[in-house]
């Protein structure tokens, strides 16, 4: 039997070159199997549509788990929870050059505007929005591109997703 | 309140902007059938309604709000033909004498196709042929009905959609600037900025040329006739609910006249048991006058006509007949000149 020990410092490094070899892999054969591998879900988190993963990550609390503790190491943007509770409907977020609020809509009362504000318009721009709710809930949101730093979407008020960002205590992640 | 419904133009068919919203967001965004469902032109919205880079707010602003929710009635693809229609939108939501409005309720229709750039130039678009064809369906029911509609579009598409004559009840509008527009939708005080420097010279040469105008209020927009033809005079008469109507007591008779040469009008009302009577002038009009040529007159009830026919006893087969001659002359309907122009609405009238 052979060791295999990987330097704690070259951990992420071996996760993305493992997430290009999936990639690699994928697009010399297109068959699909059952199972989901880590680096699979890496790629995932990289950017790389896949929607029987994303599937997974709403049905299975492993993958789920899994999915947010990779979040957590490579997310843009990392919200713990609203600043604090305020009486408003939907409590703004913020963190270090992001801040995510809803806005409702004047036209329609049932659907809310969410926007993304960022600080810093020169860095690589996030495309998913993940929220996690205190029972372990996840609901994740494909973002429009950003313009001059802001992403800018509507959701219904009545979504999961709307439901989660009222909640100050839902943790939200951008990547 | 002229109720005003503005189609977009596209391939896929017309799309009406069905509503303007002025909204406390960043961004402005066009969104489909009132839902969360957002458009992929909305970058491109959002940079026409901002100041600096777009036109909307800078020739309609200042706004409290900072950007606008456009619902559209359909999806619209990439390109920038849009731009036309969505002006157009915000000019009638701007307006204080007019609203949007869909299209059972509309006084009017304006079908647009073109972009808009930050003169204020009206530009010329392709899929011209595709865009009418893909609109014939849901226009022909308006068409039928009488509402009158404009094809407004840049000066090359205005005479492509020209020289292959669109029926009868479309007028099609040349626009080189926005200006041409504003008079399309009957604005004369709101544009703030001047589109084009050549605009009055262009206008007062292409109207000494044609000397007419296709739009349905009074305001004059270039035509596009590049060879006025001396034609004979001729006359058609029809009603908001078109050629051959049914009223019902307490209905107004709302007529709408067309003339192919400057001409004078007299209108007579003939009732079922014979009696005939002058509609047009009558004592509500202070001053009668030639009419224009090749413009639809709204000669009774409309927002800006001199007065109103309600329909009464006795019910039965109903006519009104319009002469029109080229010289003011007195006519008996019973025997009018050889030389007078005659159209007739018959129309059915019941209790």
């Amino acid at each position: 039997m052979n060791d295999y020990v990987i330097n704690p410092d070259l951990k992420e490094e071996a996760q993305k070159q493992f997430a290009d070899l999936y990639s690699a892999r994928l697009l010399m054969q297109t068959r699909q199997s059952g199972a989901v591998s880590a680096g699979r879900l890496y790629a995932y988190v990289q950017g790389q549509h896949d929607e029987t993963v994303t599937h997974l990550i709403q049905e299975n609390l492993a993958a789920r788990r899994l999915y947010r503790n990779l979040l957590q190491r490579n997310a843009y943007f990392h919200v713990p929870q609203a600043i604090a509770a305020s009486s408003e409907e939907f409590p703004e977020r913020h963190c270090n050059g992001c801040k995510i609020r809803l806005q409702a809509s004047r036209a329609e009362s049932n659907q809310a505007y969410l926007i993304i504000e960022l600080t810093d318009k020169r860095r690589d721009m996030p495309t998913m929005l993940s929220v996690f709710g205190d029972d372990e809930t996840c609901e994740m949101l494909e973002l429009p591109p950003a313009r001059n730093g802001v992403i800018q979407t509507i959701i219904d008020k009545t979504s999961l997703l709307a439901k989660l960002l009222s909640n100050p205590k839902t943790e939200t992640f951008l990547r | 309140m002229k109720r005003i419904a503005i189609f977009i133009a596209t391939t896929g068919g017309p799309v009406l902007v069905d509503r303007i919203t002025p909204e406390p967001a960043p961004q402005s965004m066009v969104c489909l059938r009132r839902q969360s469902d957002v458009l992929p032109i909305s970058a491109d919205y959002d940079d026409f309604v901002r100041p600096g880079s777009g036109v909307i707010m800078r020739e309609f602003g200042p706004y409290e709000e900072g950007a606008f929710r456009l619902d559209v009635s359909g999806p619209i693809g990439t390109g920038l033909s849009w731009q036309l229609g969505v002006f157009a939108a915000h000019a009638v939501y701007k307006g204080s004498h007019c609203e949007l409005s869909d299209l059972e309720t509309a006084d009017l229709i304006v079908w647009l196709s073109g972009t808009v750039d930050y003169d204020l130039n009206v530009g010329d678009v392709d899929h011209m042929a595709e865009k009418v064809e893909s609109s014939a369906l849901t226009l022909s029911d308006y068409i039928a009905k009488g509402t009158p509609i404009i094809f407004a579009t840049g000066p090359e598409n205005a005479k492509f959609l020209s020289d292959h004559k669109p029926p009868q009840g479309i007028q099609v509008c040349a626009l080189k600037t926005t200006r041409d527009l504003m008079k399309v939708l009957g604005f004369h005080e709101m544009v703030k900025t001047a589109g084009n420097t050549s605009f009055w010279t262009m206008a007062v040469l292409a109207l000494a040329a044609v000397g007419g105008v296709f739009a349905y209020t009074q305001y004059a927009v270039t035509p596009v006739e590049p060879e006025k033809e001396v034609v004979p005079l001729s006359i058609s008469l029809t009603s908001d609910r078109g050629k051959a109507p049914i009223f019902f007591y307490g209905d107004h008779l709302n007529l709408l006249v067309k003339v192919t040469q400057d001409a004078w009008l007299k209108c007579f009302y003939r009732q079922e048991d014979g009696t005939t009577f002058p509609v047009y002038p009558n004592d509500q009009i202070k001053k009668d006058h030639p009419f224009e040529a090749d413009k639809i007159h709204i000669l009774s009830g409309g927002e800006n006509a001199d007065f109103v026919i309600k329909l009464g006893p006795p019910a039965g087969k109903e006519q009104v007949s319009c002469f029109a001659t080229e010289k003011e002359v007195q006519i008996d309907p019973q025997n009018p000149p050889q030389d007078a122009a005659v159209d007739v609405l018959k129309f059915d009238l019941k209790p």
